[in-house]
This record gives C-alpha cells, structure tokens and sequence, in this order.
C-alpha cells in the first residue's frame, strides 16, 4: 500500500468484469439472434400460428309450405382441462350436483392425467351462466350448434335424429347428411399467449360451406291430422302399433308418413329401438285382402275376366291339402266387383285359377313388389315374393289373397297408386328440393315414372271396383257425405316366427284408399298391428282411414265430388 | 479542487439517449399489458414520462450538490436505509403486493425501498470507507463492523422478500469494499459463509427453485416452468439481424409475462433486432466506459468511490436484467436501467448520472 490514499482505490477488475460480462451477453445476443434465428422463428410459427376448424351450420329441414322442422340452437359444451383444477373435491362436487352427474365417477375424471376432458356437451345457455357464477378454475366452454326439433314428436320417423357430433343417424337427416352439414371451414390465424386472435392476421385455408336446406314433399298440417288420428285409434284398440302413409298418386311424393307410437328426435336417446323404428318403409307383412286388388288388376289387365263375368262362390273350396272358407259364406254367383265389394276369398281364388303361376308373379314383380321403390329414407325393405317355381300347390290362392307374400306399406301405396291413376309407377320420395343457405333452389327433385303397369282402362275399372267397396261393401265405414272415396280392407293373420302356420288371435288390420275417385288427389294406407278387442279391418281401419280423409281433403282445398258423372256412367253401362 | 470544470456531456448524452430508447420501446412493449390490464395501451409511456421529467430535475440538483457533501450524511444515510427496509413492514406506509413487501407510499407515489436502499448504501460505504482509511487492514475494526451492517441489510431485503434487489446490493457491497481496500481475504471468507444462507434461500424456496430448475433447462417443461425462459429465447431469436419492425413483436403478446418491465431487453431484440439490442449492450458499455474516466480523473478517494458504486449501480443491473434476457443468468426480477418502466428504477438511475456528473465537474487532468 502507498501512502497515497488517492493510489488506494481498485478500480481494475470491477471494471474488467463489467466490461467482459458485456461481451459475453453480445456474444450470446449474436448466437441467439443470428446463429439461431431460423430455429426460433420455427418454434414461434408452431406456438403461435394457430389452426382453427369451424364446423358448418346444419342445414334446416322444411316442409313443403316452407314450415321449419328442424332448428340449430347454440349451445355450450363444457370441457375440463384436469392438470389445472386447484380444488377437484369442490369442482367434483359442486359440478356434480349442478349436472346431474356421479360424483365419484367425476372425481376419478377431474385427477385423471389427461389434459382435455369433456364433462358434458351441449348444455343451455343458462346452465352455463348457472356453473360460471360458481368461479371454477380448469374449467372451460366450447359453442356448439344443438339440433332442435321445435314440432316435437311430430315427422319422427320421417326426420330422424342426429348424433351429438351433428352427424345424421336416422331419417332424412341421415340419408341427405351431405346435402345438410356443409363442410367445415379451416382458418390460420396467429393468437397471443392467452389466445386470442391477432388481428389481421387471418388467413383462410377452406372456405366454410354452410350446410343445404331441404324442402320435403310432407305437408306438416296432413302430417300432425294423420298423427293425431292415429294416436287415438292406438290408445282405442290398444294396438301394438299403427302405421300410416299417404301419397300424392299423380307425382309418387309423400305427403305424410306416421308410426305411433313413436319419439321425439331432439331426445332419441331416451327411445328404445321399437319407437324409432320406421315401420311403414322397413316392416313387412302379409298384406291379406288389401292384395285382391293386385290379383284383380292382374285378371282385367290381361283381360281374362271382364267386368260382366260371374263366379259362383260356395262356403269353402278345397284346393291340395287345403280348405279355404270366407269370412261369411256367400252361395252365390258375384262379379269381380262383388268380389272386391264384399271381400270373398273364394270368388278371388277360383278367379286367379285363370292366371298362370308366371303371369300372377310377373305382374307382382311388375307393381313394384319384391324389390327397393327406391325411396329417399334409409333402410327401405324389399318384401319377400318367391319366384313361381318354388311355389306349392297352396301357395297361388293364398298369394291371389294377400297371404304367403310379404309386402312393406311403402310398395302397398305405391302399387295402389299406380293401379288408380292410369297405370304410372312412381318412385316415392319424400324431398321436393334442395335449397341453398340464402334459400335458392339448387336442385328440384322432380317425379319420376319407373314404368307403366297396367292399361288406363284397368286403372279404371279398378277405382270403380274400390269406389264400391267403400259405398256399400267392407269398406262402408270409410264413407264420406261430400266426397266418394275408394279403397279396400284387409285383415290378415301374422305369420309365427318359427315359420309353421300363423299366430292365433293376432290379426293386422289394414285399409288402403284414395280420394276422390274422379281424379284422385291423396292416396294411401293404414295399417293397424295386433288391436285388441275387434280387429276386422272395416271395423278398425276403415273408420280410421275415412276420419283421415274426411279432415285432410277439405284441408287440400280438393272440391267436393259426390254424385261424380264417372260412377253414374260406369253404373249405368254395367 | 474548487475550479469547477465542466462536467461530462458525453455521460449525459449516453444518459439521454437510453431514456428515449426506453421511452420508444415502451411505445410497443408497454401496449399489450397497458391495454389489457389497465385498458390504456399507453398509460406505461405516459406514466413513465412523468417518471423521466422527475427524474431529470433530480439529476440537475444531484448535479449541481458538491459530492464532498455526502460526507457529513454518511451515517445519516445508514439510517435512513434502515429505516426505509425496516417501514415496508409498517401497515400504514409499507405496502404489500400479492404477498410481497417491497414498496413505501410518499403521498400518492410508491416507491420500492431497495431502490433509494442502493444510493444509501453506496453514499454510506463510500465515505465510511474514504474515513478509515488504514484501519481497513484489520479484521475486527476495520472489516467486522462493515461485515454485520451489510449482513442486516441484505436480510431485511431477502425477507421482503427481494433476492434480486438483496443480491445487487451484496455486489455492490463486494465492490465498493473490495475498490475501498478491504483485504481480498476477507472478501473471499464472507463469500464462502454466504453460500450457506444463500443456498438454503435458493433451493428451499420453491420458485426460487423452480427458476434455476427452468434455467437450467427450459426444454424440459415448455408449458410450466421452462415457459419464461423459453420464451425469452424465441423473442430474441425471433428478431434475427434486423428484428420484426417495430410493434411486429408477438411475445410481448403475454408469451412474455412482464414484457413493459423485466423482459424489455427480449423485446426490443424482437423488433428490432441484434441491431436493436447492440446498441443498447454498446450504449452500457459507453456509459461503463465514460464511468470509468470519470473515476480515474476524480480528485479524490471519495469521488473515485462513489463514481464506483454508481457506474456499478447502473452496470449490474443492466448486466444482470440482459444476462437474465438472453438466459445466461436464472429469472430474477431486475429492471433494465433507464428502459424498463418503473418510477424507483429511473429515479434512482438519473440521480447516479447526476452525482457521475458532478464528480466529473472535479476532474484532473489524467495523471
């Protein structure tokens, strides 16, 4: 040490550290900002810039008069991310009693090790500001579109339902998902840490399509009659089910489709598969008397009976093994049309002895029978028409009476209508056009004939046939004051399961119609499963097909026709 | 000794211009913060400008009061710095934040009392050490008292708690005591004891912890406590040779928890880039360089001291801030001198270019 105090002071190495950890920090500035940019700009493109998927909105489903079936209402899914819960006992239990959810269950859920969990999707918007107050923390909410059914039960089987993802499971909704869910959109956009969008710096990558409008060819006001009177005539004959379609017979469009009982499709999940079952396309049966007048088309169009002939029926008729009897023994000589009238088994089966086994079957097969109609709803059945070679000697006077075949409602109504109006098969459909978002029409789903069937002459012969069953014949208590109505009975037996024989005391009752007879405007049929109590079809399904029309014409705006000049002239010329 | 000469522009000018880079930095760092947590993206800017004008006013007073004065209140400022570390604790001035005691309230400002700590000390050390003189070379009379006072202090500070503020005063300490004379031996005794309480604040405080854990290696949890260093890196990096533009950062997009105060340095390196940050690490350096003249050209032990402890004052934390920035030092909570905003921080800055220029006032012609 000097004397010099001055000389005291160490100034060197504070100075020399100071400058050397300046270096130091330049150097590592050089290293990160230059040497290693390109690697840090990578990491903060994978950080920051993120993706976004939009799923589309659904597109709506209307009737024909534009009425809204379906509704996207927004909703709110509530997801957990469980690492980030500070108190998973209080959030299990308080989240628990507000949703109605397990609480040990949820417990395990909120401490498991995953980092994204859904705790429930597609909660109400109140539901969610309820569970917000409660100040949760790992808890977080992702806007949903739900699919709202705003008529309730009403189209059920028609509609369908969709699933939790918005994707179509059932109905219209499942056989035109392409059509109705759009595509979803795809964004780039940069977010900050909490994030949020950067603005301006959105990029799209996939344009969001918004999902297609579809119009139907139902008439939601036809549609809620026929479902009304069929939920009464379940409830009065305690039937296992009741099934109903109606058709415009010019056009092949359905104007209503019923089954009861049936479900709500907003809540699908609540159902067992028996209510969402679409019976009247997907169930057979043995269609019984109903068939007679496919067996008499059958006669006329290859004019092997006219109008004229006559065939005697006795009480019963043995043919094989076999003995047929009627519901009541006739013992007398009657037309086709007194056949068709009064519904004799006999008359029919020693009238369809005329027609070759190959003539029966081809002009079957020729009405749409065995075989899809080609209808735009999943699941269609195709029935069960054995080729004429596999049949016994029982097999043509049972098939001639609607027994030993099966048969969907779907092909019943659509043979019928091409049997009344002029011989045109059409495909049935039930979706008029698709519409786009803003709601022009993009694609017009028009009629299509899938072939002629029988002669104009037959086609009317056969109204007027049908016209007598209902003016004084099986079919009375179908009868209308204002309008003539056409149809025909049929109650048939249920084939047991084990394929020996039929069930006893088990009967489906059916009727299929059409009104008016001039020039029909609605056709269809009903179709009542195992009623209890009476089952004859005039007295079950009669009424109940004439309560329909007698609602659903004046509702079409149809004009009243009785005393037509088309029955008189046919009358007359008999 | 009384001529006075003219005092050092240069200093001044170097002085000036951190401030306006800070003041344009705050422009953008301060933005996101400002807005979201106080829905005025530029309340920081204006606020710290009120900051910047006290300041100034202050560093000309501080300019103009002869340094030799600092002598008659040397212990005065011992007390004071007691008395300023002890009133945080006090419920009616000191006040808490999220647990943490560190700030005084003067009227409607607060000021954090480590802060004015650091010009006590240095005021305090500076003329105590200049007054012993050969007493220095004794271990009971000369360095034992130095050895409890600062030991005091640093606690007090610790417990705030403020390890960042506790460690650059203990540097600081090391520095003035080793520039004053104290035996380099007993310097590297203190060392040795320290690490025992040193180790047991670090490594048995979890975040404390959980900071060198994270420094150590950031890649081994990205998401929780390798987060902030992590992206402190990809900032910097992110900036390249030009940086992003300015206001083109994105990390200050709440990537960067305190973008407007601590992590400054990582943003103003992402907009502007190695350009951007050089200038900053080469405006240090000038300043550390114009200390330096200052103190070799100081007439005196007194001035050579002081101009120590306030060119170090400015150094260190801006060394310690940067070091922090480009991961070179674990996460401690460090303002960059005359950038980061916070009114203690400029306050005290300002004034110790205030006192750098009034020693400069008394330069000899070097020797």
């Amino acid at each position: 040490m000097t004397t010099k105090v001055g000389k005291r002071i160490r100034i060197g190495l504070p100075f020399f550290i100071i400058f050397l950890s300046l270096g130091i920090i330049e150097i590592r500035l050089y290293h990160l900002q230059i040497l290693e940019h390109k690697k840090f700009v990578a990491l903060a493109r994978k950080e920051q810039v993120k993706i976004i998927k939009i799923s589309s909105e659904r597109g709506s489903i209307l009737d024909r008069n534009g009425q809204e079936l379906t509704v996207n209402v927004p909703s709110y899914s509530l997801y957990v991310r469980p690492r980030s819960i500070s108190d998973e006992g209080r959030t299990a239990r308080e989240l628990s009693s507000h949703l109605n959810l397990d609480e040990s269950r949820l417990l395990r859920q909120l401490r498991s090790d995953r980092i994204f969990l859904w705790i429930k999707r597609k909660l109400p918007l109140a539901k969610k500001e309820e569970i917000d107050s409660l100040h949760f923390d790992g808890i977080g909410w992702i806007k949903e579109s739900d699919r709202f059914y705003p008529q309730g039960n009403l189209c059920s089987h028609l509609l369908g339902f969709v699933g939790v993802d918005n994707q179509g499971l059932a109905g219209v909704e499942y056989y035109y998902d392409e059509e109705l869910k759009g595509e979803g959109g795809q964004f780039l956009l940069k977010a900050d840490a909490l994030g949020n969008e950067i603005p301006l710096t959105k990029r799209v990558l996939k344009p969001l399509i918004p999902g297609h409008n579809l119009m139907l060819t139902v008439d939601s006001i036809i549609q809620s009659i026929v479902e009304q009177e069929l939920g009464l005539a379940l409830k009065k004959h305690q039937a296992e089910s009741v099934e109903a379609l109606f058709m415009d017979p010019q056009t092949g469009e359905i104007l209503a489709l019923a089954n009861k009982p049936d479900y709500n499709p907003g809540s699908y999940n609540e159902y067992s598969a028996r209510f969402r079952r679409n019976g009247v396309i997907q169930d057979l049966y043995e269609p019984g008397s109903t068939f007679k007048v496919v067996t008499v088309s059958a006669l006329l169009d290859n004019s092997l009976m006219t109008i004229e002939d006559k065939i005697y029926c006795q009480g019963s008729l043995r043919v094989a093994n076999h003995v047929f009897e009627d519901w009541h023994a006739f013992n007398r000589e009657m037309n086709l049309a007194e056949i068709i009238q009064h519904s004799s088994d006999i008359g029919m089966i020693r009238a369809s002895q005329k027609l070759s086994r190959e003539k029966l079957f081809s002009h079957i097969t020729l009405l749409g029978f065995g075989g899809k109609m080609g209808i735009d709803l999943p699941s269609e059945g195709r029935g069960i028409v054995r080729s004429p070679s596999r049949w016994s000697l029982t097999d043509q006077p049972c098939i001639s009476i609607g027994h030993g075949i099966a048969v969907t409602p779907l092909q019943m109504v659509c043979a019928l209508c091409s049997l009344i109006n002029g011989g045109r098969l059409f495909r049935p459909y039930v979706t008029k056009c698709i519409l786009s978002h803003q709601g022009e029409v993009i694609k017009e789903i028009k009629p299509r004939l899938i072939r002629r069937t029988v002669s104009v002459e037959t086609s009317e012969k056969i109204r007027y046939f049908m016209q007598g069953v209902v003016e004084g014949g099986t079919g009375e208590r179908a009868k209308l004051n204002r309008y003539f109505v056409g149809g025909k009975t049929g109650t048939a037996q249920i084939p047991s399961l084990n394929g020996k024989g039929y069930l006893p005391d088990k009967y489906i009752a059916s009727f299929m119609g059409f009104a008016p007879v001039g020039s029909p405007r609605i056709a269809g049929i009903v179709v009542v499963k195992r009623p209890t109590g009476a089952y004859y079809a005039s007295e079950v399904a009669a009424p109940l097909f004439g309560r329909i029309m007698k609602r659903v014409l004046p509702y079409m705006n149809v004009p009243p026709d009785k005393g037509d000049l088309l029955v008189m002239k046919e009358t007359s010329s008999s | 000794m009384k001529n006075k000469g003219r005092i050092d522009y240069f200093l001044l000018f170097i002085a000036l211009t951190l401030v306006a880079v800070g003041l344009i930095s705050l422009l953008t760092a301060g933005v996101p913060p400002g807005y979201r947590y106080h829905n005025d993206p530029y309340l920081y800017v204006k606020a710290q400008l009120n900051w910047v004008a006290l300041g100034l006013i202050l560093l000309f007073l501080s300019s103009y009061l002869n340094y030799h004065r600092y002598t008659k209140i040397g212990k005065l400022a011992l007390v004071l710095v007691f008395l300023l570390l002890i009133a945080v604790y006090f419920p009616r001035i000191g006040r808490e934040i999220r647990g943490v005691r560190r700030w005084i309230i003067l009227g409607s400002v607060q000021i954090q009392a480590s802060e004015l700590a650091k010009v006590g000390l240095i005021v305090y050390l500076s003329s105590s050490l200049v007054r012993k003189k050969e007493k220095l070379e004794s271990f009971f009379r000369g360095y034992l008292p130095y050895f409890f006072i600062l030991g005091a202090i640093f606690l007090l500070v610790m417990s705030e708690p403020d390890l960042g503020s506790a460690l650059i005063l203990a540097i600081l300490s090391f520095v003035l005591l080793y520039a004053g004379g104290v035996k380099v031996s007993h310097l590297l005794y203190t060392l040795v004891l320290a690490f025992i309480p040193m180790y047991f604040a670090v490594f048995e405080v979890g975040y404390r912890r959980n900071r060198i854990l994270s420094f150590l290696s950031p890649e081994s949890d990205p998401r929780g406590i390798g987060f902030q260093p992590l992206h402190l890196k990809i900032s910097l990096g992110c900036g390249g040779f030009w940086g992003m533009g300015p206001g083109k950062g994105q990390t200050k997009l709440f990537y960067l928890p305190t973008p407007h105060t601590d992590s400054i340095f990582a943003v103003v390196g992402e907009e502007l880039g190695f350009i951007g940050t050089t200038v900053i690490v080469i405006l240090f350096g000038m300043l550390a360089w114009r200390g330096l003249r200052i103190v070799k050209r100081a007439p005196d032990p007194l001035g050579k001291l002081l101009a120590i402890g306030f060119c170090s004052l400015i150094c260190i934390q801006g060394i310690i801030n940067m070091g922090v920035a480009t991961v070179i030092l674990p996460t401690t909570g460090t303002p960059l001198p005359f950038i980061s905003y916070g009114g203690s921080s400029m306050l005290v800055s300002l004034i110790s270019i205030g006192v750098l220029l009034n020693i400069s006032r008394y330069s000899r012609a070097t020797p």
